[in-house]
């Protein structure tokens, strides 16, 4: 039954997914064109002051619109993000939630299923984000290679490590591997604080879950920047703490992930009542 | 109904009181099973009563997963059933059992507990305290696989073709007939590439009755399923559940418009303010008080 509601799932969410990937993709190309242009442009201002007069406000209009695009295509995983919470949201706690949860099938390979697919989805969308990014600021000369922008994008993914670290393979899979962390743990922790919006309140579940979501969150950024500092600080801020603190932070990613994850099951089972 | 040997006063029917001694067949609790009137479920109905069918011997319960051995317990039985929402009690200490076989009313005013007692059969809603079974499982996901449910609001999703449902009842659902739901979907007139979002309120809620009762399920759970529609979409909906009521299966079916049903009915569940007041069969009504059950139903609560 799991394969067939993950199966399921994925016809479901393949329209609005393909729109907001493509959105992205446009975005993403027409970026990598303005960018190009604005540095060509800037190139060309740099050796003639006559040119310079004529592309200032070119160039102030391609800044801008560069600018626009490349928030466009991280604005489009936010949408994803938000598109798969509500749908969650839809399909469990409102009237749709009269199909979902007859379903003869348990809770956990219910939640297990949406959870799964988000969580693909999240992760195809973050990658293709970060390629286009990478390739949007190729032209910078300062940044140097295509190859070396994207690993770094992915190797900031890790946290600590790997804003102290060069970019190499290790730092590279790490900071994907935190990357598939967090996105399990903002996605679980989004699921739960749904699923105890539906539970605890009478009206406006939706908001609860909302304010839930951000005050764990950022509870949880507290709480993690604290430990952060004070091993920091105890190992003078060496490369080896840097990866103890990204480490830890990937395994409180993991265990936040695991128990959101369970505690959505239970209040599911247990807890929840439709209107 | 005035000249009904029934004399129980209306007070008698409200709850925490003790039922007048001429009440018969009050509370579904076991010991209630030697009044005059047998509780239905609890006992077989006895030959002759009118409305009443014959509870289908033993048998595989209809719906059951493959390979699942479900025992031939009371389809659905419930013990001291109770409810609560915040300080209101929506359902109080209800106990019931229905068998195979029989269509049951679950007839009450608004509020009464209706629609609160069908979702916790269908397991959308958790009881506070009680029990409750399903062929003798508790409520899960083999559970569901038996039931039947058509809650009273649509829970189609609206972007959705009426094929694609159809197709997500087939996954899911190994009783569903999908032959049997085009060819109903045919009668009505809908085409299965119609999106959700393009039929009227009646026509969906006539699709999502399609889609219920072309399922061979053991228990059917039918919550308001002429409420709110067109005589004419009455019509097709009775016709629809006549049609397709198989007889080793059980639907219960919550209305407070008792006219237009009490010919397909069984046996009925009085409900008030969350408990269970009466639960006999139609015959009781019609043959033992000469009355009509419409009558009688709104002789009981007459505001």
């Amino acid at each position: 039954m799991l394969g067939k509601l993950i199966a399921h799932e994925f016809k479901t969410l393949a329209k609005p997914t393909l729109i907001i990937l493509g959105i992205m993709l446009i975005a993403g190309i027409a970026g990598i064109l303005s960018f190009s242009l604005l540095w060509g442009f800037m190139d060309m201002s740099a050796t003639s002051y006559r040119s310079s007069l004529v592309t200032s406000g070119t160039m102030t209009a391609l800044t801008l619109l560069s600018l626009f695009l490349g928030f466009l295509v991280w604005a489009s995983v936010v949408a994803l993000f938000i598109y798969l919470i509500v749908r969650f949201y839809r399909t469990m706690f409102t009237d749709e939630g009269y199909l979902t949860l007859t379903l003869p099938v348990s809770t956990a390979a219910l939640v297990g299923a949406k959870y799964l697919v988000a969580c693909i989805l999240m992760v195809a969308a973050v990658v293709i984000a970060t390629i286009l990014y990478g390739t949007m600021l190729l032209p910078i000369e300062d940044l140097g290679s295509w190859d070396y922008i994207v690993n770094s994008l992915f190797a900031l993914m890790g946290g600590t490590y790997g804003l102290m670290t060069s970019v190499h393979a290790g730092s590279i899979f790490f900071g994907m591997l935190s990357m598939v962390f967090t996105i399990a743990y903002q996605l679980a922790l989004a699921f739960f604080t749904l699923a105890l919006g539906a539970w605890w309140a009478r009206r406006h579940k939706l908001a609860v879950a909302v304010a839930l979501f951000l005050g764990i969150t950022w509870a949880l950024s507290l709480v993690f920047s604290v430990i952060s500092v004070l091993i920091l600080s105890a190992a003078s801020a060496g490369t080896t703490a840097a990866l103890v603190s990204s480490v830890i932070q990937l395994l409180v990613n993991g265990a936040v992930a695991a128990g959101a994850f369970l505690g959505t099951v239970f209040v599911i089972k247990h807890k929840v009542d439709l209107n | 109904m005035d000249s009904a040997p029934f004399e129980a006063p209306p007070s008698s029917l409200t709850p925490g009181t003790t039922p007048a001694p001429t009440m018969p067949a009050i509370a579904a609790t076991p010991e209630s099973a030697s009044a005059p009137i047998p509780m239905a479920g609890a006992t077989p109905i006895p030959s002759g009563v009118p409305g009443a069918t014959a509870i289908p011997a033993p048998g595989v319960i209809p719906g059951a997963m493959p390979g699942a051995s479900v025992p031939l317990a009371p389809l659905l039985s419930c013990q001291d059933l109770t409810k609560t929402y915040g300080s209101t009690r929506a359902l109080d200490r209800f106990t019931c059992t229905i068998p195979q076989g029989r269509i049951v009313g679950l007839l009450g005013p608004n509020g009464s507990g209706k629609t609160t007692l069908l979702k916790l059969i269908a397991g959308v809603a958790h009881p506070s305290s009680g029990t409750l079974r399903v062929a003798g499982l508790e409520v899960g996901a083999a559970s569901k696989s038996l039931v039947s449910y058509l809650p009273e609001r649509p829970y189609f999703p609206r972007s959705r073709r009426v094929s694609e449902m159809v197709s997500l009842f087939s996954d899911f659902y190994q009783d569903f007939d999908a032959p049997m739901a085009y060819e109903m979907l045919a009668h009505l007139g809908v085409s299965p590439q119609a999106f959700a979002s393009s039929l009227s309120k009646g026509t969906l809620e006539k699709v999502q009755l399609v889609l219920v009762m072309a399922r061979h399920a053991a228990l059917y759970l039918l919550d308001e399923p002429i409420g709110g529609v067109d005589p004419a979409a009455r019509d097709f909906i009775l016709q629809t559940i006549i049609k397709t009521y198989r007889p080793h299966s059980s639907i219960l079916l919550s209305t407070h418009l008792v006219q237009d049903i009490e010919s397909i009915l069984d046996d009925f569940i009085l409900l008030r303010y969350g408990s269970m007041t009466l639960h006999a069969p139609v015959g009781y009504v019609t043959e033992t008080l000469g009355t009509s059950l419409d009558s009688f139903f709104r002789k009981e609560f007459q505001c």
